[in-house]
């Protein structure tokens, strides 16, 4: 794990330049968040941010902070906060009445600045970031997301999400991008101008969605059964599907306090289908609603990203389901999980100087 | 596991590092990789910490293919190459050894080449050092024999005319000034042809080392992530206009803010 102390004075980047500003693509998500710079630093860390919440806890912990998985390794010693819901800050009446400020939004702030700092600025170097946010945040949540981002960066500009992907790509006419993360799945289709709010949608199913599904089916399946969301969501990750599995998957879980063994896979399957619906319903929506001479571009060209287009055989169902409307091709990004990030990046290396001047 | 040179570096992995095809990798992050587990990390412990694309070099199979294709001066300045040689974003059918078999130098494909953890960046660069270095050679020796057969040519003109005037020292003057003394025989004037014909070869060749030379710096700049500018790409029209009404659309979103926050305070 790698060491980060609670100062965060950088250190001098041996890539930085001393008169150029660092640019770097922020991808905030609900799980995890990602960052990648233009001097080559890419990093990802789990949304969590703790306070040792005595000073026992910090004598053990030794910070004053925590991050990442190191924060949710120490949970039991800290006052753990997972800043956003659904891809947006959350808004809670702790955030209002802490009196030391320790809440959600200060989460944030501090998760920004700990990924800023990851990407190993110059000292005195100036950051400009793109930040990704859900496709359909609201006007509250990007000025939440964008207060928070100030205090580590000088310049910020906030993007949709699927857009930043697709921009990436280079997938800027004729495609559809369904990004697929934890919080929220944003679906956005792209044809050549910027996506106004009827060519994007943000529906709630996503990996969280699975994960209260995968424990409601296990539960009912396995009641003696004991595990918590933590632990299913490692089994998911490991070995999430929607077709193709031919090994079953095993697990094992405490069950009156001795390690048994349990077979999840059909429970498992399930809880990732749980989704499908929900995504070709959009799918459909987004197609059906446009210019019906380019709608067969539209699917021709279906991309999903996010950590969920690494659930196997995800891409190939959402192509079974495209056949009611003609057929299609989908496929998943290279990297599901840095594809927000890096589009993010591409659209700050791109941005004019003057545009990033004027915003400091 | 992970073999490890005497500087502690594990060698014969490779890690993903590209933004869209562009180079933007660090060495650093394997050693972090490492070092979130264990002192050394099998390529499978790698892989499954999301490091998908780390796998064993086959540096000497990358070196090949760079000396093979700098040799065949198949350098290209523009980037329209990258998503020929397989680096089309989202597709995996391409990635195999032996897709590189048509592989042009630029620095989409040097992106391809790291994004698809057959060599790093440092690799490639080094290889490509050593092939222009190789190159430039082989050009030198190229002069060398191209200057030993005008010597010759002088040797066999001088005979020929039957004058004993030095010639101009200049490589570009030797033409006019043989063809000042020579004999007005058929003879002297097709050697004569044949030396302006050098001399146009050698200037040929000179531009080409130039422009290699330029190739080569041009791809250590690109490729060194020393900050934006050796990223910064050539947008379309279309991406300058959605650049435009994403820098105004953020320029709203902060006069929203601001106004907001002053009214919190306010009140």
């Amino acid at each position: 794990m790698t060491q980060v102390s609670d100062n965060y004075q950088p250190e001098a980047s041996t890539y930085a330049a001393d008169d150029e500003a660092l640019l770097v693509g922020i991808d905030l998500g609900t799980s995890r968040s990602a960052i990648a710079a233009a001097n080559g630093v890419r990093k990802m860390i789990e949304s969590y941010v703790g306070w040792p919440k005595d000073a026992v806890a910090v004598r053990h912990i030794k910070k004053n902070i925590v991050f990442g998985t190191e924060a949710l390794e120490h949970r039991l010693s800290l006052r753990l906060f997972r800043p956003l819901e659904k891809g947006v800050l959350k808004h809670s009446l702790e955030d209002e009445e802490a009196e030391d400020g320790v809440g959600n939004k200060q989460a944030a702030r501090e998760l920004m600045r700990h990924l800023v700092h990851l990407s190993q600025p110059g000292r005195d170097q100036k950051v400009y970031g793109v930040v990704g946010v859900p496709a359909q945040a609201s006007l509250k949540s990007k000025q939440a997301l964008l207060e928070a981002a100030h205090d580590s960066m000088d310049a910020v500009m906030l993007v949709s999400q699927p857009f930043a992907v697709a921009y990436g790509l280079g997938m800027l006419d004729g495609s559809i991008v369904i990004d697929i993360g934890a919080g929220t799945t944003d679906i956005c289709r792209m044809h050549g101008t910027m996506p106004g709010e009827e060519d994007q949608l943000t529906l709630p199913l996503a990996g969280d969605f699975i994960d209260r599904r995968f424990e409601e089916l296990l539960k009912e399946a396995y009641p003696e059964a004991q595990f918590t969301i933590t632990m299913l969501k490692r089994v998911k990750e490991s070995g999430a599907f929607v077709a193709g599995q031919v090994e079953p998957i095993r697990t094992t879980f405490p069950c009156n306090g001795r390690p048994t063994e349990f077979d999840v896979t059909e429970p498992l399957k399930s809880a990732c289908e749980s989704i499908l619906d929900g995504i070709n319903e959009g799918l459909h929506k987004l197609i059906s609603s446009f210019d019906p001479e380019f709608q067969s571009k539209l699917r021709s060209n279906v991309v999903i990203s996010g950590g969920g287009s690494q659930i196997i055989g995800l891409a190939s169902r959402i192509r079974q389901q495209l056949e009611d409307l003609g057929g299609g091709n989908v496929h998943a990004v290279e990297e599901p999980l840095y594809a927000g990030a890096n589009g993010a990046l591409q659209l700050a290396i791109d941005m004019p100087d003057s545009y990033w001047q004027k915003l400091t | 596991m992970a073999d490890r040179d005497a500087s502690n570096k594990p060698r014969g992995f490779t890690l993903l590092r590209s933004v869209n095809g562009r180079i933007v990798q660090a060495d650093a992050e394997i050693d972090q990789a490492l070092e979130m587990g264990s002192s050394t990390a099998s390529l499978a412990e790698l892989q499954q910490r999301g490091y998908s694309r780390v796998r064993v070099v086959d540096r000497e199979k990358v070196a090949s293919l760079v000396k093979d294709a700098v040799s065949r001066q198949q350098y290209s300045r523009k980037d329209a190459g990258g998503r020929d040689a397989g680096g089309d974003y989202g597709g995996s059918e391409a990635e195999s050894d032996e897709d590189f078999g048509s592989l042009r130098i630029n620095r989409e494909n040097l992106g391809y080449l790291t994004s698809t953890g057959h060599a790093s960046l440092a690799d490639i660069v080094a290889e490509i050092v050593q092939a222009r270095l190789e190159s430039k050679q082989a050009t030198v020796s190229r002069f060398s024999a191209i200057e030993q057969r005008m010597q010759e040519l002088e040797r066999l003109l001088r005979g020929s005319a039957g004058q004993a005037r030095e010639p101009a020292a200049g490589a570009d003057d030797r033409s006019r000034a043989y063809k000042s003394y020579l004999p007005a025989s058929v003879a002297a004037e097709e050697a004569a042809e044949r030396m302006t014909s050098i001399d146009e070869r050698m200037r040929q060749l000179e531009e080409l080392l130039r422009r290699t030379e330029q190739t080569a710096e041009d791809l250590a700049l690109g490729t060194r992530a020393d900050g934006h500018a050796g990223l910064r790409r050539e947008t379309t029209e279309q991406q300058q206009a959605l650049l435009e009404e994403i820098y105004k659309q953020n320029v709203q979103l902060q006069a929203l803010t601001r106004e907001a926050e002053a009214a919190a305070h306010a009140l």
